[in-house]
């Protein structure tokens, strides 16, 4: 029981983490590199806010500003570059490995490579009883902030029009185009979006070490990748189960085979996957996105 | 030309368009009128689908003005041409798939009000009434001609000042080009100039005020529908 | 044609990055004042004058007048860049190496003698290593070699020190087999995993326990050594082993480690990991309630450890090869002058560094010359030196005779432990 909140509550990380790199996969056809260091730009944003005094909440959106802003930044310079060069998707890899490998290292120098403290001051902290098990509260805060966050995100994309333009330019960026959408605002959006979720991953993780360093969201990008793999590439809801299932997995793995087990278990579900199932859980066929 | 200069709602001249070194409209002029409906026929391979593409701004041509209402459309975007009244039913109707009919009429309802929206779905149902009962469809699993009815009911939900149509019966059955022809003519009534690209012309005639012949990039014959005899239409357009 | 756009995102990364780099560069200048080495040993800055007048005034003296006799050459190979996390334990390094050289060269021990330090940049890597170890040996000609930072590094450039036939000092390395490597081959920092055996057993016995459950890091060689020699002597001590999980260096979420070690009972929980996971594994083991008793590895009193996750380690014992507490050997002295000479607060890599050039000089003054065999001679015959990591001597085998000092997190402190020391959680 309280494995599978663990697992759980990891694995709403990941399916954080899964809906914005599934997101912009839908939208833009871009594999993005850069997600796990959008997420420790965020999480280093929110730790600066969290420093100068800011309440919890507060420093949060700081960091998903800070994360929504560099990925804006990032689609708007080199991805429309390369838009507008009519790249393939090959090289938009190549890029977002190099725009990863760049600002991980301007962080390693700001931060001259050291591990940050965290303050987990005004975060829930301590267990609370439920159903017989002491649970932690920060656990259920996380699985519920993202649970909260999944369903805005699947409520705003299905029942507003921005949600709506996102699905068309996802679809056929032309057509889109031709009802009055423009495609850059929509692509805009979506890393907005992805970045937020990424910047709460890392608020996520973050607090769970009460630590933040230049390389903290290294190990989840494929973490993320194995997450949108399992749940279809580019499928919403893909993604939250794809997470939640990869993070109960691994405690299992942890726990009835071998916690050394669990490092190999983003690999495994990849490889899996792709020979059974290569469209993933939800998805239908390639074609079909966000 | 039989458009009066005055009340042109889009007006194309001297518009040249290539592909690479292959030139595929030569010096187009073209004008369409309020209220008016223009055809723009050609056999395949003519230039019509260019034509439309490089009004609506999805091609930039080499040379040429295009102004609509006046105002200069060339090197805008094309989201904004479209938000300026150019609206452009593509070729193949291209409905976005995963969305239902309701869902793919919003996405063409652009910055109207949520409650006009509802007004301008109701108003579809009424051009096309047959759509009344798949509204909460998919709109990948509508027949061809329900596609067609949705691509133009989208298209109009973002009240264009031009609705243009690329090959509106292609590929539909006898009974629903009728209905489609009939729903053009409310829509003509209603105060929406029609730019109608189609191969058939003898359709396109049936609601066309005016009409362009295109041949090999250039127009080789402009003129009321009713000076269309039928050889003429033979010797261009077979 | 892909190639070619390819070449094109290549190039607006270029792009990008150099314009982020000039941003970058001015505003992280004074980091690089700081530490001189990192980039050029002799750069000229008022905080690192004793780098400037070690390398620089040496190197002056060697071209100036090359008498051979007065000049002992040591070669100084760590891995001052390369892995970042690593980068600052090697100028630590370095840093206290040329504070006792300067204790060394002011106490007149060495006569005549004096002694050039030629640092050179492993870079963490191990083809960097061999060929920095190539470039002392045959063009700067050293008469011993005092250095290394990381065990690859060593394993790879060590045995062309070796076949060399110069004295090496190994200062940084922490992993077991490091002396095998050759006879004229000794080290500083005691084999961890023997300590921690050593000192496991009483500790656990001290506490009452007669099972543990154990948590390591299974991607490094060094916890991984430490993790099996802990277990190895707590199950000769008779504790029955309840559980065993591992995590990697990357890992953030220990929880479902820290359930299963709950759910196992045991009695106490033995974590041979790195500072930089502490706090996460000790916080998530107070939020899942395990409050079984922790003996953990040295590093857990790091302040940024303690400012994390303080309140969560109460209790906390461990074994340190160096603390500040250790009140014996020249250590006193160390702590001090690391404070007020280096502006910074001693550490287990200060003080590796510190002891490798005060036993190097010491076995130099010994010899009274600067034959290598001589050196080894006497290093091998070295009684009671006295540094940093307190009185110690080598044994047959080249090893240090480090004892090592138990401590405790009280109260956010890190304090020394003994059988007796009480503690309230
Ligand atoms: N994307 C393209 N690239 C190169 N040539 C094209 C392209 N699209 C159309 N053409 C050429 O331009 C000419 C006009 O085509 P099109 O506008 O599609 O004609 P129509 O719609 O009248 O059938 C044809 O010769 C066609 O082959
Ligand atoms: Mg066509």
């Amino acid at each position: 029981m309280q494995q599978t909140i663990n697992g759980l509550a990891s694995g709403s990380i990941y399916a954080l983490l899964g809906l914005g790199v599934t997101l912009i996969w839908g939208v833009l056809h871009v594999l993005t590199f850069t997600h796990a260091q959008v997420l420790t730009w965020g999480a280093f944003g929110s730790l600066i806010a969290i420093n100068r005094g800011y309440p919890v909440p507060v420093a949060i959106l700081v960091g998903m500003a800070v994360a929504a802003g560099l990925s804006v930044l990032i689609d708007s310079t080199v991805l429309e570059m390369l838009r507008r060069r009519g790249a393939s998707e090959y090289a938009f890899v190549v890029a977002t490995i190099g725009l990863a490998f760049m600002l991980e290292s301007i962080l390693r120098n700001r931060t001259r490579a050291r591990v940050e403290p965290y303050s987990r001051d005004g975060f829930p902290r301590g267990p609370i009883e439920l159903l017989g098990q002491n649970v932690p509260k920060l656990q259920l805060a996380v699985l519920a902030t993202s649970l909260i966050a999944m369903a805005g995100l699947a409520i705003w994309l299905n029942h507003t029009r921005a949600g709506r333009g996102m699905k068309a330019v996802a679809y056929s960026p032309e057509t889109a185009t031709l009802l009055g959408i423009n495609p850059r605002f929509i692509y805009a959006v979506a890393y907005t979006v992805s970045g937020m979720l990424a910047a709460l991953a890392g608020v996520f993780v973050a607090v769970s070490t009460a630590s933040v360093s230049y390389s903290s969201g290294d190990r989840l990008l494929l973490t993320a990748f194995a997450v949108i793999i399992l749940g279809g590439m580019g499928s919403v809801p893909g993604a939250v189960v794809g997470g939640l299932i990869l993070g109960v997995i691994e405690v299992y793995a942890t726990v009835h085979v071998s916690s050394k087990f669990s490092e190999v278990v983003a690999y495994l579900v990849i490889l899996v996957v792709l020979l059974v199932r290569p469209s993933g859980l939800f998805g239908a066929k390639e074609a079909t996105r966000v | 030309m039989t458009g009066s200069q005055g009340n042109a709602v889009l007006e194309v001249s001297d518009l040249t368009v290539r592909y690479g070194a292959a030139v595929a409209l030569r010096g187009i002029d073209l004008v369409i009128g309020e209220q008016e409906a223009v055809a723009v026929l050609g056999p395949n391979g003519a230039g019509k689908t260019t034509l439309l593409r490089t009004i609506s701004g999805l091609l930039k041509p080499a040379a040429g003005q295009i102004e609509l209402d006046s105002h200069s459309m060339v090197g805008r975007p094309a989201y904004r041409i479209a938000r300026a009244g150019f609206v452009h039913a593509p070729e193949g109707r291209s409905m976005i798939a995963p969305l239902t009919v309701t869902e793919n009429l919003q996405l063409g309802a652009g910055r109207r009000a949520r409650s006009d929206v509802a007004a301008g779905i109701d108003e579809m149902i009424e051009l096309f009434p047959s759509l009344r009962a798949r509204m909460g469809t998919k709109a990948g699993l509508l027949s061809g001609g329900e596609q067609q009815m949705v691509a133009i009911a989208r298209a109009l939900m973002a009240q264009p000042k031009v609705l243009a149509i690329d090959e509106p019966s292609m590929g539909l059955a006898p009974v629903v080009v009728d209905a489609v022809l009939e729903a053009l003519r409310k829509v003509i009534d209603s105060g929406t100039s029609l730019l109608l690209a189609e191969q058939n012309a003898r359709l396109a005639l049936a609601v066309a005020d005016r009409a362009y012949v295109l041949v090999h990039g250039e127009v080789v014959k402009s003129g009321n529908s009713d000076e269309f005899g039928d050889e003429l239409i033979e010797s261009y357009l077979t | 044609m892909i190639a070619r756009r390819v070449v094109g995102a290549l190039a607006a990364l270029m792009l990008v990055t150099t314009a982020c780099g000039s941003d970058d560069d001015s505003s992280s200048s004074s980091a690089d004042d700081e530490n001189p080495a990192a980039s050029e040993p002799v750069e000229e800055s008022a905080e690192a004058d004793d780098t400037a007048s070690t390398a620089d005034g040496a190197s002056a003296d060697s071209d100036a007048e090359p008498s051979e006799a007065t000049v002992v050459r040591v070669g100084v190979p760590l891995d001052l860049s390369g892995p970042a996390a690593i980068s600052n334990i090697g100028l630590s390094e370095l840093s206290a190496m040329e504070l006792a050289l300067e204790e060394v060269t002011a106490s007149g021990m060495l006569g005549e003698t004096t002694i050039e330090m030629i640092p050179i940049d492993t870079k963490g890597d191990k083809q960097e290593a061999v060929a920095g170890v190539l470039k002392l040996i045959e063009q700067d000609d050293v008469d011993a070699i005092v250095g290394f930072t990381l065990t690859p590094s060593f394993l790879a450039a060590g045995p062309q020190a070796v076949e060399a036939g110069l004295p090496v000092i190994a200062v940084g390395v922490a992993a077991p087999g490091i002396t095998e490597v050759g006879d004229n081959v000794f080290r500083i920092i005691p084999q961890v995993s023997s300590l921690y055996a050593a000192n496991d057993a009483m500790i656990a016995e001290t506490l009452g326990a007669t099972s543990a459950a154990y948590l390591y890091t299974s991607d490094s060689e060094t916890t991984v050594g430490i993790h099996e020699a802990r277990l190895a002597a707590l199950e000769d001590a008779g504790i029955e082993t309840k559980s065993v999980q591992s995590n990697t260096t990357a890992d953030t979420d220990f929880r479902a480690q820290l359930t299963e070690i709950q759910n196992s009972g045991a009695d106490i929980m033995v974590i041979s990991g790195f500072p930089g996971q502490f706090a996460g594994q000790f916080l998530q083991a107070e939020e899942i309630g395990l409050d079984i008793p922790v003996l953990s590895t040295d590093g857990s009193g790091r302040n940024e450890v303690l400012d994390q996750a303080g309140s969560a380690m109460q209790c906390v014992i461990y074994t340190a090869s160096w603390a500040a507490q250790n009140e014996t050997g020249r250590n006193p002295h160390f702590v001090e002058a690391v404070q007020t000479e280096l502006d910074d607060e001693a550490d287990l890599y200060y003080a590796a560094g510190y002891d490798g050039m005060w036993m190097f000089s010491t076995a130099l003054a010994d010899a009274g010359s600067a034959d290598p065999d001589a050196i080894v001679e006497a290093l091998n015959n070295i009684t009671d030196f006295e540094g940093a990591f307190g009185v110690y001597e080598y044994d047959d085998n080249r090893e240090p005779d480090i004892s090592g000092i138990n401590l405790q997190i009280q109260d956010n402190e890190v304090i020394p432990w003994t059988p007796d020391t009480q503690c309230e959680r």
